[in-house]
């Protein structure tokens, strides 16, 4: 374990994780029911095979991969393992849920597109609940996170996620 | 026709529930830590770009989704609601994971090829959880084929068509 990264949390930072943590155990409730929809989708006669479909599984499971990698980072977090690197790493988890949540929205209206008959229709309209229940979730995540590191530590952790994934500028 | 839990008794669908949500949730921490330390590869300059580093996590992120799911399903069946595909959902949940447990090793495999000394702990870490989860994948579907008994391979049968769909 790379001991020399260790940070040390107080207390203070102790309770406001806990906090994190008590919201994503509030969140676990929603990512499976979300999660069980989209599998009822995927085996619905109708929707299976919908164009946009596969696509709309892979950023469903990056969802629930976003949520589970953040709980994970702060199971971590409560251990020797704290340091910077695993700061870095639950913001992008919890980046991750966020970006994926745009992208399942746009492509479940895609695969709607397909669905005519009124059980798949209500199927869909329920997934669309669920999404934005979902959002709601990240939403409140996103403040407990902001109240754990301040918003301007927060935000900056934020842009070096961003820009970790970016064509660097030249010069 | 839909195949449908109305043929058992209250108590026997409760008890197929509680016992596959059991197995499920043993398996919940394990794959938070996994999930956590995969997004961490993408920031370690040695595997962030490593062959095999993609196909790994979205195994991880399948089988993320696969037991999430699983279980999304039983709470809603145990809170009343009648879902006609409900056992097709399970078994097709249950034996993706089964296919997802496959492939994690080979994927990471590849991974593993790329790390230093300084990450051999994360390293370590995940194939100690990689296993636990398999265990539990495994535990899960045996309870499945117990309970559906012959059904289980009818349904399994069904729910291929579904399965051979790509899922990149």
């Amino acid at each position: 374990m790379p001991s020399s990264q260790s940070m040390i949390m107080n207390a203070d930072e102790q309770d406001r994780l806990m906090e994190w943590w008590n919201k994503t155990e509030e969140a676990k409730i929603v990512v499976q029911r979300l999660m069980s929809l989209i599998t009822e989708l995927r085996v619905h006669p109708e929707s299976s095979h919908a164009d946009g479909m596969v696509l709309f599984y892979r950023a469903a499971s990056e969802i629930s991969y976003g949520y589970a990698g953040m709980r994970g980072c702060i199971r971590r977090s409560f251990t020797s393992e704290y340091s910077e690197p695993l700061r870095k790493n639950i913001v992008m988890c919890h980046s991750f849920a966020h970006k994926y949540s745009v992208d399942a929205k746009i492509l479940l209206e895609r695969v709607a597109k397909h669905v005519t008959e009124p059980n798949g229709l209500q199927l869909i309209n329920r997934i669309r609940d669920a999404l934005m229940e979902n959002d709601a979730m990240l939403n409140e995540i996103a403040k407990k996170a902001n109240a754990f590191f301040g918003k301007e530590t927060f935000q900056s952790i934020q842009t070096k996620v961003n820009q970790s994934i970016t064509l660097p500028s030249i010069g | 026709m839909n195949s449908t839990f109305f043929e058992w008794t209250a108590e026997q669908r409760d008890s197929y529930f509680t016992a596959i949500d059991a197995v499920l949730k043993k398996g919940m921490a394990a794959k938070e830590v996994v999930c956590s330390i995969t997004t961490g590869f993408r920031s370690i300059p040695s595997i962030r770009t490593a062959p095999g580093l993609n196909p790994y996590h979205a195994t991880v992120a399948d089988i993320g989704y696969g037991f999430d799911a699983a279980r999304g399903t039983i709470k809603r069946l145990r809170q009343g609601e009648s879902i006609s595909l409900a056992k097709e959902m399970l078994v097709f949940d249950l034996d993706t994971l089964r296919i997802s447990e496959k492939q994690i090793r080979p994927n990471f495999e590849l991974v593993e090829n790329w790390a230093q000394p300084d990450t051999s702990y994360l390293i370590e870490l995940s194939k100690e959880l990689n296993g636990q989860i398999a265990e539990i994948i495994n535990e899960a579907i045996r309870l499945g084929q117990a309970i559906l008994g012959p059904e289980w391979e009818i349904i399994r049968t069904r729910i291929q068509n579904i399965q051979a769909i790509p899922r990149l």
